[in-house]
């Protein structure tokens, strides 16, 4: 029946002056609202969903809580804090040898925002790595019908990224589509 | 029927008042964080007068300072900033802005011209809100609006600030009747310090052009500025974040010298100004801190004066007397930081996080 | 389009503007395009499914009416019953393709339960002769069509609203502001208590594995609060718009929280759809050849008195299936069908014992017991109505089960309570809004309230209502942050 869908999720979709990271939050502090608050938090309920990055044993599934993954990734190279405009939250970039893992403030703490691959020495749970072709990324992850140098495959809340130069992989890119 | 007619005309004129009282009190102050929020309607108590008017995002309203501008070299300016504020924003800001006064330059900060669309209904509101009415005003709302977003809440800001009875703090209260001023000529002072140590990799994208929609308000900008005899400057501030990518820059200096406009990237210029993002900024590097706004607005007021035609207004009476109260502002909420920061090891009020955290 | 959009609110300014600017005798036809323009927002499809039902039970109509002037009333019959074959065949089968994934799956119109009741109750009013069958077929378009009874009624009849409805009446100003004033009460219910609840409600229901025991009670209240507010609300915009143009129509509630039994409750709860099974479905088929010959048979064996106890047991049975069915297509609704029905049966067959009961302790005149009575009546309507909460009835059984039982999710109650949806103050405002129901309520009939009001203080009044409005602005829960949701009644 309509009208017992679930409440959606009203979580805001901000992007922070630091550009490329998206926070989530319940909205400007000065707007905020209670009506505005979701009330399951859909990024964690879902935790499993999606394209999946490993790591040393650690699974890493985008819009999960990202305390534990950290934890037990153990000490990054680095950490960088991207703090948005007017205190729509703040998103850290943590470093690791070949990835960088960004969170995002979640109700409960940091969740999981994005995962980069930056060089050869990690792969996707698929063997993709830096440096596959686009037919060895449609080999394992199916065809996609973007020309260009853009993969894209979405699953669930999420989306994976491959970008290519001259049929190269340069980048690789998990992320969770907040809101 | 008259006393018919009485009843009603009384009854609707209750109506609006009630209306608007209840407007005014549900409709964010932003007399404290965050901030950003006032922007756009404080300008109107600094417009008429300001050779200099900068717009962008926050790289603009957190790198220059219209006080330094005047003290060092008489230059009168304000910067009409906002968080996130788009292309078509600083268009209809402009537009706006030009009822009041008109300058001889316009300085433009182009990190923007990456984005394509609103980065959220938050930031629109934050840009948009303080305008005062005008068609202007609603054009920049339609140009602006995300699709969960009506045009009548723009007109009528109850509509979507109604819920916020469940929030109303004494602010809203206190200041029901004029916020209090947050911003120096547009320019949002932090005088705290968290140094750039490191920053993430920086990653290849797909596609590099600019966004269509802001290439087209871009231009209408610089129509409007030679419509009006305006000199319009590009600029990219010297935030380090996010990273402004070769190709972005290209683009940028290109369209500049296709139109015979300068532009200026200050990311390639800090020897000459010596910004120095150990100590120079107050967020790792993404926005400068006083310290660094001074030293960037002392090296662009001397390029002012040397390469444009604005000149030195301190001879004159009256607008020194108006700048010397600003100046004054200035200092002291520069001492009221410095102070908090001493107490507290943070900025409590204004906006800065505990350093642990 | 949305009665609590503002498009809806567009929408009425520019047609009253049009409306009183057109001469008067034109004005019926400034309705029926408004009324088209208004149904077009739903979907093209929408159009094409009520040109096509008006038009059909327009020309049978016509068929019925000629045959009945020219005295052949028996063969009058054929095309009446042909007629009600298609549209409730029609019906039918698109609620039928909407409960079960068939393989044509046809688009379902909104409001087409409505319009389909008021089109076969019209083509039989010509055939009982009630009323003649209009001769003009846009004006008939518009009594099946008139906006604001399109999408959730109230069933309206032609013979009622006819007159008023092609006389294209000025506006005047008391007329308008009673007009406004319902319209603004309707708001009331629908934005600050129905949009404000209804989270909850959705989120209960949506999990009814963890949210057993006091929190199936608590949905039990919230639906009961939800559905009045949302249903009686609906219906406050849709008489308030009709009042603005001067077209008078029935009620369709009346305080039906005050009932002091089921039967009662559905003499006063959604009036017209229950007027409307009683005089074209339970009429007939009690009166029917077929109930006749089982009348016959029976009497042979049982006393009249339990024949005919038997006979409107058995087509009251069937008219409340029916009732469920017209509802969906789901064992949910017709289990809440035949509860009804069952309640309804039983009271009416133990009517005599009741009466010496009462009669042997005197509690017909205690107004403790009369209270009493309509506490019972809140909780057992409580109790079948929320048949509608989940769309297998076995669920609702198995939570029913789980009342008494600690409740499957741990916390605190309040805890729970404000992690649904609303926060504390969204209940606050919910309970304030109840005891004005509650007050209005007491105060007399829906109409009668608010005349009784301008007539005591007309200046008062429109204070009142400008309040409310006020209130309705601050406290409503539409715009960014809330899902603004449909009519809970647009959906049948």
């Amino acid at each position: 029946m309509k009208k017992l869908l679930i409440l959606a999720a009203a979580v805001l979709c901000l992007s922070a002056c630091g550009g490329e990271a998206v926070s989530a939050s319940t909205g400007p502090q000065a707007l905020t609202d209670s009506q505005t608050e979701p009330a399951p938090d859909t990024g964690q309920e879902n935790s499993t969903s999606g394209y999946v990055f490993e790591y040393n044993g650690v699974s890493i599934s985008m819009g999960a809580p990202a305390a534990d993954i950290i934890a037990a990734l153990g000490e990054p190279i680095s950490e960088f804090e991207a703090e948005s405009c007017a205190g729509q939250g703040v998103d850290i970039t943590y470093s690791y040898p070949g990835f960088e893992l960004v969170t995002y403030p979640g109700a409960d703490g940091e969740n999981v925002l994005s995962v980069s691959l930056l060089d050869d020495t990690v792969e996707t749970d698929k063997g993709i790595m830096i440096g596959s072709s686009g037919s060895e990324i449609e080999a394992a992850y199916g065809k996609n019908g973007a020309d260009g140098d853009l993969l894209e495959y979405s699953q669930e809340d999420m989306k994976l990224t491959f970008t290519l130069e001259n049929d190269e992989t340069v980048y690789i890119e998990y992320r969770y589509l907040v809101g | 029927m008259k006393k018919r007619i009485r009843t009603a005309l009384a009854c609707a004129l209750c109506f609006i008042a009630l209306f608007l009282a209840l407007s005014r009190l549900l409709m964010p102050k932003y007399a404290s964080f965050p901030f950003e929020g006032a922007l756009s309607g404080e300008y109107y108590e600094d417009a008429g007068g300001n050779d200099v008017l900068f717009f962008g995002d926050c790289e603009v309203f957190e790198s220059f300072s219209p006080v330094v501008l005047w003290r060092q070299y008489g230059i009168t300016s304000c910067i009409r900033g906002g968080p996130e504020q788009r292309l078509w924003q600083s268009y209809y800001l402009l537009e706006d802005a030009l009822k009041y006064e008109t300058p001889k330059v316009v300085v433009l900060n182009v990190l923007a011209l990456k984005d394509g669309e609103a980065a959220s209904e938050a930031y629109n509101r934050m840009n948009i809100d303080g305008m005062r009415l005008s068609l202007t005003k609603l054009r920049c709302a339609r140009a602006s609006m995300t699709e969960e977003e009506s045009l009548l809440s723009y007109i009528f800001p109850i509509f979507r600030y109604h819920s916020r009875w469940q929030s109303l703090t004494g602010d809203d209260f206190k200041y029901f009747f004029g916020s209090r001023q947050v911003s120096h000529n547009g320019y949002l002072m932090r005088v705290d310090t968290r140094p750039l140590e490191t920053l993430p990799a920086v990653k290849p994208l797909a596609d590099y052009t600019f966004s269509e929609k802001a290439l087209e308000y871009l231009d209408m900008l610089r129509e409007l500025c030679e419509e009006r005899g305006i000199r319009l400057v590009l600029i990219k501030a010297p935030s380090a974040y996010p990273h402004w990518y070769d190709e972005w820059d290209k683009q940028a200096s290109d369209y500049a010298a296709r139109h015979g406009l300068t532009y200026i990237n200050f990311l390639n210029l800090g020897n000459e100004t010596g910004i120095d993002m150990s100590t120079d900024t107050y967020d790792n590097g993404l926005h400068l801190n006083l310290s660094g706004a001074e030293k960037l607005s002392a090296w662009f007021g001397n390029w002012l004066i040397e390469e444009t035609s604005v000149s030195d207004g301190r001879d004159d009476a009256a607008l020194s007397a108006a700048w010397s109260g600003r100046a004054a502002f200035y200092d002291r909420m520069k001492q009221d930081q410095l102070a908090e920061l001493a107490e507290y090891g943070y900025l409590i009020n204004y906006g800065g996080r505990p350093p642990e955290e | 389009m949305l009665f609590t959009s503002f498009g809806f609110i567009l929408f009425l300014l520019a047609l009253s503007a049009i409306y009183s600017a057109a001469p008067q005798k034109a004005r019926w036809a400034v309705l029926l395009a408004g009324s088209f323009v208004f149904y077009a927002f739903s979907g093209f499809y929408c159009l094409v499914y009520i040109s096509a039902v008006t038009a059909l039970t327009y020309f049978f109509a016509r068929g019925v009416g000629g045959l009945l002037e020219r005295g052949r009333k028996p063969r009058a019959a054929l095309p009446l019953a042909l007629c009600v074959f298609i549209v409730s065949g029609l019906l039918l089968t698109l609620k039928l393709s909407a409960a079960f994934s068939s393989p044509i799956s046809l688009l379902f119109p909104m409001g087409i339960s409505f319009y389909a009741l008021k089109t076969i109750g019209y083509v039989t009013d010509v055939y009982r002769g009630t009323c003649k069958a209009e001769k003009n077929i846009f004006k008939y378009a518009l009594f099946v069509s008139f906006f604001p009874q399109l999408v959730q009624g109230p069933i309206s009849r032609f013979k009622d609203i006819s007159p008023s409805l092609f006389e294209g009446r000025p506006f005047e100003f008391e007329r308008t502001a009673s007009a406004l004033w319902r319209i603004i009460w309707g708001f009331f219910k629908k934005l600050v208590v129905a949009d404000r609840l209804m989270p909850a409600v959705r989120a209960l229901s949506a999990e009814p594995e963890i949210y057993t025991g006091i929190y199936f009670a608590v949905l039990m209240l919230f639906y009961m609060i939800t559905l009045f507010a949302d249903f009686t609300g609906g219906i406050d915009i849709a008489l308030g718009v009709s009042e603005l143009f001067g077209v008078e129509t029935a009620e369709n509630f009346d305080r039906p929280y005050l009932a002091a039994s089921i039967s009662e409750f559905w003499r006063r709860w959604h009036i017209t759809m229950g007027t409307w099974f009683r005089d074209y479905v339970f009429y007939p088929l009690s009166a029917s050849r077929f109930m006749g010959g089982i009348t016959k048979k029976l009497s042979r064996s049982f006393s009249p008195r339990t024949v005919s106890s038997i006979n409107v047991s058995a087509v009251t049975l069937l008219v409340w299936f029916l009732t469920g069915l017209w509802h969906g297509a789901k064992s949910g609704y017709i289990v809440w069908g035949l509860l009804n029905g069952l309640i309804i049966v039983a009271t009416l067959n133990l009517k005599p014992r009741y009466a010496a009961f009462h009669k042997r302790w005197g509690l017909n005149k205690k107004s403790w017991y009369k209270a009493f009575c309509v506490v019972r009546t809140f909780l057992l309507m409580s109790c079948i109505q929320v048949f509608d909460c989940f769309s297998e009835a076995s669920t609702t059984f198995r939570m029913f089960a789980s009342l008494f039982a600690p409740p499957a999710i741990a916390g605190s109650f309040f805890e729970t309570l404000t992690s649904l949806g609303p926060a504390a103050s969204d209940y606050i405002v919910v309970a304030l809004a109840c005891a004005l129901f509650a007050i209005a309520g007491f105060s007399g009939k829906t109409g009668e309230v608010r005349k009784k009001l301008s007539a005591k203080s007309p200046v008062f009044s429109a204070f009142a209502a400008m309040l409310l409005l006020l209130f309705v602005i601050v406290f409503g829960s539409y715009g960014i942050g809330y899902d603004s949701s449909q009519f809970i009644y647009n959906g049948f």
